[in-house]
């Protein structure tokens, strides 16, 4: 518990302490800990809008999700982190990125409570899914706080966290992609763990169709 | 490759992460099976921190941690006894915080405190390497200066030999200061290994309000104690900056 609070209150002490490589073993169960948690509450919260099944698939969904983009982003992080004259071991790299991750799943837990309330008060779909999007940004932003103060003030800072939150969002995003759907569409009569189709390129190729759609032509009549 | 194939290769490696983390914990305690569990799924995330050092526990008493500011880069001149004494002070504080982590006594000593002593330590541990540099650098690290002193102060007659003599008592002040700095810090190592065992003691110790009491009480005083030596360290450490200059100014006037 002293961690976490430490993650919340003081996290500056946290990332000293990922730097030390002091206790990193006791650190890293903490963090995990934390994500899985706070992920399976933010996940049964936004499964209740469907309810059932739904509240188990997004309950385990959200904290695998997240724990899949830091195993794939932490050598990329390591990497990036050399290149912008940040030469921390490994363990250190991981070992803020966890905490990040981290303090982000404690802010998803704590708002947890309040998406469950707006769908027990009929929140309709499109709102429920814009106040879940508002409540991963808000989780972003204090795990994005974690990773700046741990650059410390040397130059690149500002490269560097750039390429953090790109590599974050490409690799969230693509995972994210993979393991939806979370909330579930209304007029759907089932929802699957995993909505398997054929490859369709990933959250980029979405994105992009997306894209095309809305800047091309008007249909015809 | 499909996902079935992905899965079986991932844990696979999991499964050799798994039995490294196990053969590196000789005897398997509980605790490295739940490493080894963890290393067997989230192998990517959780191996470097697993394997990177050992963990406190398993570091030999004054050995101090990776990285730690016994072994950063801006002490590296330190000698050794000064290191092994932060080293000390450093180790005995890690394994009080474990021990106090969620009792009664854990207001007594926090994180904060620690960070905070462990930074006055860093500071004293420079002073120290600096006056190291310093001595090494007028050859008299290891003779003491004393015995430099001309046998015969009147075979060099006239005004540079009282500057020479003057100099000389000087770098014996130097001298005494760093051994002074280095005999506290130890002690300091002793007090904080003392508030280790104490706490240690207390913990196991501590089954009613009144003993709970008693313990705080002694167990805050032992704290007090440590910061006053500290501060005392520090003192001694940086006064010498700005008093000992005037003095032989005056002196040589």
């Amino acid at each position: 518990m002293n961690t976490l609070e430490q993650l919340l209150r003081h996290p500056e002490q946290v990332i000293a302490r990922c730097r030390q490589g002091r206790e990193l073993e006791s650190f890293g169960r903490a963090a995990l800990g934390a994500i899985v948690a706070g992920g399976a509450a933010f996940g049964a919260a936004v499964g209740a809008f469907r309810g059932g099944r739904q509240i188990l698939f997004a309950a385990t969904k959200i904290p695998l999700a997240t724990v899949v983009t830091l195993g794939v982003c932490a050598p990329a992080l390591y990497a990036l982190g050399s290149v912008f004259g940040r030469r921390w071991p490994l363990r250190t790299v991981v070992a803020i990125a966890l905490g990040a991750a981290a303090r982000s799943a404690l802010v998803l837990l704590a708002l947890a409570p309040v998406l469950w309330l707006a769908i027990d008060l009929g929140t309709p779909y499109p709102l429920v899914k814009l106040l879940a999007t508002l409540a991963y940004a808000l989780g972003g932003l204090s795990a994005l706080s974690v990773a700046v103060r741990a650059l410390g003030d040397e130059p690149g800072r500002r490269g560097c966290a750039t390429a953090f939150v790109a590599l974050f969002l490409l690799v969230g995003g693509q995972t994210g992609w993979v393991l939806r759907p979370y909330l579930g569409r209304p007029e759907d009569p089932t929802v699957p763990f995993i909505v398997r189709t054929a490859e369709d390129g990933g959250l980029p190729a979405a994105l992009w169709r997306s894209t095309a759609a809305l800047l091309g032509p008007p249909a015809g009549p | 490759m499909g996902f079935r194939e992905l899965l079986v290769l991932y844990l696979a490696i999991g499964l050799g992460c798994g039995l490294t983390v196990l053969r590196r914990a000789r005897p398997p305690r509980t605790q490295a099976w739940g490493s080894a569990v963890l290393a067997l799924l989230l192998w990517p995330v959780w191996m470097p921190l697993a394997l990177g050092e050992p963990s406190a526990t398993a570091r030999a008493p004054g050995e101090p941690a990776a990285g730690s500011a016994a072994t950063a880069p801006g002490r590296a001149a330190t000698a050794d006894d000064v290191a092994q004494a932060v080293g000390r002070v450093e180790h005995a504080l890690a394994g009080a915080l474990q021990v106090v982590a969620g009792t009664c006594f854990a207001g007594l000593l926090t994180a904060e405190d620690a960070r905070q002593i462990l930074e006055e330590l860093g500071r004293v541990g420079t002073r120290l390497a600096e006056l190291d540099r310093h001595l090494e650098l007028y050859c008299f690290a290891e003779t003491p200066p004393a015995d430099r002193v001309p046998a015969a102060p009147g075979a060099l007659a006239a005004p540079p030999c009282e500057a020479a003599e003057l100099r000389v008592q000087s770098l014996g002040q130097l001298c005494e200061l760093r051994t002074q700095g280095a005999r506290a810090l130890g002690e300091l190592g002793d007090l904080a290994e003392l508030l280790h065992t104490e706490l240690v003691l207390a913990r196991f110790r501590c089954g009613s309000a009144p003993n709970e009491a008693a313990a705080s009480r002694q167990l805050a005083e032992l704290v007090s104690e440590l910061w006053a030596r500290l501060e005392s360290l520090d003192e001694a450490a940086t006064g010498c900056d700005e008093a000992q200059p005037l003095a032989r100014r005056s002196a040589i006037g």
